[in-house]
């Protein structure tokens, strides 16, 4: 009788620690979280004094600005990832531009900071787009496309082998839960 | 009394009304083959629309606009407003974020079904549904000039087989496309069913529809007649194509790459992501599906309440009939399974009828609009949602039944065996 509570509550205690141990709390994160850090638009423009005053010298259409300011755009254009989330279970609120559908629910989307990245807008720089490829059954159905969603997952940094290789965040076999309130996704502090 | 007896008295008593009673029995098939219609149509163009294409990041086209992009290269639904130059597509090849490439071109047509002009990368690239590849039947894909690869709808259509001899015609429109006669295609292999457009395509190389429209300027016909052999020496590169598929190394390149695509110094192209435009053009589907189901409740509550009225309306001139049967052994209480016993079998041949009535009139706009509802499987199953729908408005009409069941026990009660009329 002893030894019989003694193996239930031995195997109880394993379910309990295996429990434990699979749900590691994941973090929320938020897009800028997501930069490196001191990567932002007023640092980068600070690299460039000398090019911008320059610039103001010469006269409109040159070609010289024109290679001056390529020169800027492509320091803007860098987008380095941020390795502190690597192999860290998050969750981060985005709106979707779906890629893959199946049976009218969305398998494989980008999540972006904003809605309608695919339209009108300049699109988001790579550092501020995330892969995702959902777990099985938690596909969004093509209905939910334009709201805003909390992925779950653990996120995954593909560094780049060649200048363009497969550099960029990711998340596999990622939860979804649907974020009816989200428009504006800032930090709540 | 007996049940079994109730029943036949029900249905006798039934028979002697039935002029009411069977237009009442039209009103509901009509009204169950409308509801069946529309949740049928919603499912297959669902899965039609959703399952086409996997894997695919971005349709580069001529600018329009992204649901007609998508709409004219995917479904072959509309046409394209312009076509690109072959130069973009060789250039889109060498951009170094492209993994893979598939050119379409469109425009030509057999018996009403669409001709893909393309390359083996169709084979090679395109994935449909769950990432699946497209896979032959009989055959292989097309290797020489005139080598032609049907989908498993126009095998299916027209009994083809491989080896096969066909021409093609330019336009879509059967009674008016021209006919490339001397150019004959042979069927060199027919494709597995896919559930998507491809199924209602033939395939052959973007050389042979430029070697059958050499000496062809602005969409009519050459007055020369070329041999075979002639065209296949004289028939140039491709100029345009209509539209082509791209996938990328790089999924999280996807905005990068469309943009460049946009802003393309050469050309004005557009490129969309099918995946986002889908799911927009499933939305503007959607709303037009609301109202479908809209009408079709209303048509049915229609049509209940008129299952009431053919109860109600003769109760009483009943009232002698219902005297009689309680003279002769019949409980209160049976008045109400008398009343069911009818609805019942009401409910039974409207469904049936209905049913019928759907697939009849399915065939028939099959028929009247081949392109249209070319998707639309010949005999569809029901599924079980349909059925159990079905059941639940027999459920509903019972409870209906109700009604006229207790305003006539009430009076059978009050009556007695000698109705006062």
């Amino acid at each position: 009788m002893k030894q019989l509570l003694f193996v239930c509550i031995f195997a109880l205690s394993l379910f309990a620690a295996d429990h434990a141990v699979a749900k590691e709390s994941s973090t929320l994160i938020y897009w800028e979280d997501l930069l490196p850090p001191g990567y932002d638009a007023d640092a980068i423009l600070e690299k460039h004094q000398a090019d911008l005053e320059r610039l103001d010298q010469l006269p409109d259409e040159s070609e010289e600005g024109q290679k001056l300011l390529q020169k800027i755009l492509d320091s803007f254009n860098a987008s380095p990832m941020n390795q502190k989330w690597n192999h860290k279970p998050i969750r981060l609120d985005g709106f979707l531009a779906p890629l893959d559908i199946e049976n009218g629910k969305i398998v494989r989307f980008l999540l972006v900071p904003y809605f309608g990245a695919c339209i009108h807008v300049p699109p988001p720089p790579t550092n501020q787009t995330v892969l995702i490829e959902t777990a099985p059954g938690q596909a969004i159905p093509v209905e939910q496309a334009d709201y805003a969603f909390v992925v779950e997952g653990t996120l995954e940094i593909e560094s780049s082998k060649t200048d363009i290789g497969s550099a960029g965040y990711r998340i596999l076999n990622a939860k979804t839960t649907i974020d009816r309130e989200g428009t504006w996704l800032e930090p709540q502090n | 009394m007996a049940f079994s007896s109730l029943i036949r008295l029900a249905l006798k008593s039934a028979w002697s009304r039935k002029a009411t009673l069977i237009l009442s029995l039209f009103s509901v098939a009509v009204s169950i083959a409308l509801l069946i219609g529309v949740d049928q149509l919603r499912n297959h163009t669902k899965a039609h629309f959703m399952n086409s294409l996997s894997g695919t990041d971005l349709i580069v086209g001529a600018r329009s606009g992204p649901v007609n992009l998508l709409l004219y290269s995917l479904f072959h639904l509309g046409e394209a407003t312009h076509n690109i130059d072959y130069q973009s597509y060789l250039s889109l090849q060498k951009m170094p974020q492209i993994d893979w490439t598939i050119p379409l071109s469109l425009g030509d047509s057999h018996r009403g079904f669409q001709v893909l002009g393309t390359n083996q990368d169709l084979y090679r690239h395109y994935r449909y549904a769950d990432k699946q590849a497209l896979q032959f039947a009989a055959g292989k894909p097309f290797n020489d000039l005139y080598d032609v690869v049907i989908g498993s709808e126009v095998a299916r259509r027209f009994h083809y087989s491989l080896g096969h001899k066909l021409t093609l015609a330019h336009g879509m429109n059967p009674q008016h496309a021209i006919e490339h006669k001397g150019q004959i295609f042979t069927v060199v292999g027919i494709l597995e069913p896919t559930g998507t457009p491809i199924d209602d395509s033939l395939q052959v190389s973007l050389k042979a529809l430029e070697a059958i429209h050499v000496g062809w300027h602005n969409g009519a016909p050459s007055g020369l007649t070329l041999t075979p052999e002639l065209a296949r020496k004289l028939a140039p590169q491709p100029q345009t194509l209509t539209a082509v598929l791209v996938g990328l190394k790089n999924p999280i390149m996807t905005f990068k790459v469309q943009r460049k695509i946009n802003q393309f110094a050469d050309e004005p192209l557009s490129a969309i992501l099918p995946g986002a435009t889908l799911a927009k053009f499933w939305k503007t589907l959607g709303m037009f599906e609301k109202s479908l189901w809209a009408i079709g409740a209303l048509v049915l509550a229609a049509a209940l309440l008129n299952i009431l009225m053919v109860l109600l309306a003769p109760l009483n001139e009943r009232r002698r009939e219902i005297a009689i049967l309680r003279a002769l052994g019949c409980h209160a209480g049976d008045v109400f399974k008398l009343f069911a016993i009818e609805t019942a079998a009401l409910m039974l041949s409207a469904s049936a009828v209905g049913i019928a009535l759907f697939y009849g009139l399915l065939n028939l706009a099959k028929y009247s609009f081949p392109q249209v509802l070319q998707f639309m499987p010949s005999l569809p199953l029901l599924t079980t949602q349909e059925l159990a729908g079905l059941g639940l408005l027999g459920i509903l009409a019972l409870a209906l039944s109700l009604i006229p069941a207790y305003i006539a026990y009430k009076r059978s009660l009050h009556d007695g065996l000698t109705p006062k009329l």
